[in-house]
């Protein structure tokens, strides 16, 4: 039987670990690099190289960023008394094309998942306590609205309430079962509008 | 509603089949096998898109055919309406309304329909889960609201198992659990109540002499039995508190409406393991017929009634007693293995069926 190469392979195994990929895809995206044109070949690896060395996460916020702490965070019109906590980097891309919406981020890395294995210790939940000082004044959540993203939200506020701080809901202006990445910016500038006390 | 016309093509054993229905009643009777159960089936299907029997649509294409299509003409509230169901192998199935392409929930929207048959014997006889099922159809039939909260509270529950797998705290869990699983507890409450008096009342016409209860059991039980919002959400929390440690220890979620159950008694016994076969046939045409009446109250229309086979168990006094009470009811469609009950061959319109066509009508 033919056997191909253990770099190949290598490559191969390493692919199929990308969320959304199965081993047979793999398989197939490792021999189409196989055939690419060096230029194009390392072109890939040095562009992997350079987001790996340059973008990182913000250590406040934890958005991605080049530069740390992120631009956000430093944006001195921004105000720092209202956080918004969303589940990931692209739900704090999507707020933020919201005009009323001036306060910061906060990026939690995820949801309470416990089928996937994901608990509170999982996700940026100690750093957001440690953000909550006396000049914030009020916390957003702003978690997706389904079943994880509640609970996730149930959580975070019984964890903020005792802070004497306002924890707010994003209101469920969202079409139920929704991800906040693919909401448009009408909806969720109604949605943070009609925010609820927790 | 009535059906007052129907046309099949390609659905299990039946032939093409063209047939002017009855506003009231309508028996089909052949020898088993014959197509008579399929017949039924197929008014069912196009009713609501879907098998009484809980078949797939793949399995009621007929073998000769990759398509089934099944259409009518109906009244609802005195208007005409046409509704057509096909399904193609392999393919989607199609509903359309009037000409127009419809979906699932629009049928269940405009029309109604009720089935009694051997398929439901695990209402009495099967386990709390069947009897759930029960209940759950039926509420979902009535609002798709209900259907979205049982999937919603479905994942909370399987989140939080697996919290209480790993460790975790499954408190977050505990919030949304009290949320949906309050109005699931407060809708089975409701429909419990109002099919309750009507099932005893039926089970005395067509089982005279015992007694039939029917009683909704919640896993969380809810003081002096008042279903209000705030109080079973009180209820919930209280008990889930007082099941924390257990929980905890056995891993796995104890308390809450998947946990619930639906008492059926007969002169004060479980109908499950006291009544005798045909106590507990009876038991089930009792509880269908309830869900009949309650359906055409909620609905303010007479659903379609489809009985299969429901003779089959009955005496003579118990069938005569079921006949008398067609009289108030609306459209029924019957099958029967032996020659229709003499009583009922005269105010009805009756089909015999044989090799999956329809032979004679008189
Ligand atoms: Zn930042």
């Amino acid at each position: 039987m033919f056997k191909s190469a253990a770099s190949v392979e290598r490559l191969a195994t390493q692919l199929a670990r990308l969320p959304g990929i199965g081993r047979k895809s793999a398989a197939r995206l490792a021999m189409h690099i196989l055939k690419l044109p060096d230029e194009q070949a390392f072109q890939l690896a040095d562009t992997i190289r350079e987001v790996k060395e340059k973008v990182g996460f913000c250590s406040v916020c934890f958005n991605i960023s080049e530069s740390d702490p992120c631009d956000v965070c430093t944006d001195q019109r921004r105000s720092p008394a209202t956080i918004i906590v969303v589940e990931e980097a692209a739900d704090a891309a999507a707020l933020d094309k919201v005009e009323e919406f001036s306060g910061r981020f906060h990026i939690l890395g995820g949801r309470l998942s416990p089928l996937d294995g994901i608990g509170p210790d999982d996700l940026h939940i100690k750093e957001l306590l440690n953000r909550i000082t006396d000049e914030v004044t009020e916390v957003i959540i702003a978690t997706n609205p389904n079943v994880e993203g509640e609970a996730t939200a149930v959580y975070l506020s019984k964890l903020i309430r005792p802070l004497a701080i306002k924890v707010t809901r994003i209101a469920r202006g969202l079409p139920v079962g929704s991800d906040l990445e693919y909401a448009d910016s009408v909806t969720l500038s109604r949605a943070l509008e009609g925010r609820q006390d927790f | 509603m009535t059906i007052d016309h129907l046309t099949i093509h390609g659905f299990r054993n039946l032939q093409a089949i063209e047939l002017v229905a009855d506003p009231s009643t309508n028996i089909f009777y052949g020898a088993n096998g014959s197509g008579k159960t399929n017949l039924l089936e197929s008014i069912f299907v196009l009713c609501l898109a879907r098998s009484q029997r809980g078949a797939k649509d793949k399995d009621m294409v007929s073998t000769h055919s990759d398509t089934y299509r099944v259409s009518g003409h109906a009244t609802v509230h005195d208007r005409q309406r046409e509704v057509a169901v096909a399904y193609q192998q392999g393919g989607r199935k199609k509903i359309t309304i009037d000409g127009v392409t419809a979906r699932a929930s629009e049928l269940f929207a405009n029309f109604c329909a009720v089935s009694a048959g051997p398929e439901d014997s695990g209402i009495v006889s099967g386990s709390p889960s069947e009897r759930r099922g029960f209940m759950d159809i039926y509420l979902s039939q009535l609002s798709s609201r209900h259907l979205s909260r049982l999937t919603e509270y479905q994942q909370v529950l399987s989140q939080k198992n697996a919290a209480l797998r790993d460790g975790l705290d499954p408190d977050p869990f505990n919030e949304l659990l009290i949320a949906t699983g309050t109005q699931i507890m407060v809708e089975r409450a409701e429909f419990v109540g109002q099919i309750a008096v009507l099932a005893a009342e039926y089970y005395q016409t067509v089982a005279a002499g015992r007694s039939f209860t029917v009683r909704y059991a919640p896993s969380v039980s809810v003081p002096e039995e008042d279903y209000s919002p705030q109080l079973v959400e009180d209820a919930f929390r209280q008990r889930l508190a007082s099941v924390a440690q257990r929980e905890e220890i056995l891993q796995s979620s104890q308390a809450g409406p998947h946990r619930d159950e639906l008492v059926l008694e007969i002169d004060g016994l479980p109908a499950r393991t006291c009544g005798s076969q045909g106590e507990r046939r009876s038991a089930v045409l009792a509880l269908k017929l309830a869900v009949y009446e309650m359906m055409k109250h909620r609905r303010e229309m007479d659903p379609v009634l489809l009985l299969d086979e429901v003779f089959a168990e009955l005496d003579e006094n118990r069938t005569n007693g079921l006949i008398d009470a067609f009289g108030s009811l609306g459209q029924v469609f019957l099958t029967t293995a032996g020659q229709p009950p003499a009583r009922l061959e005269q105010h009805a319109r009756a089909f015999r069926i044989t090799e999956g066509t329809v032979l004679k009508a008189t």
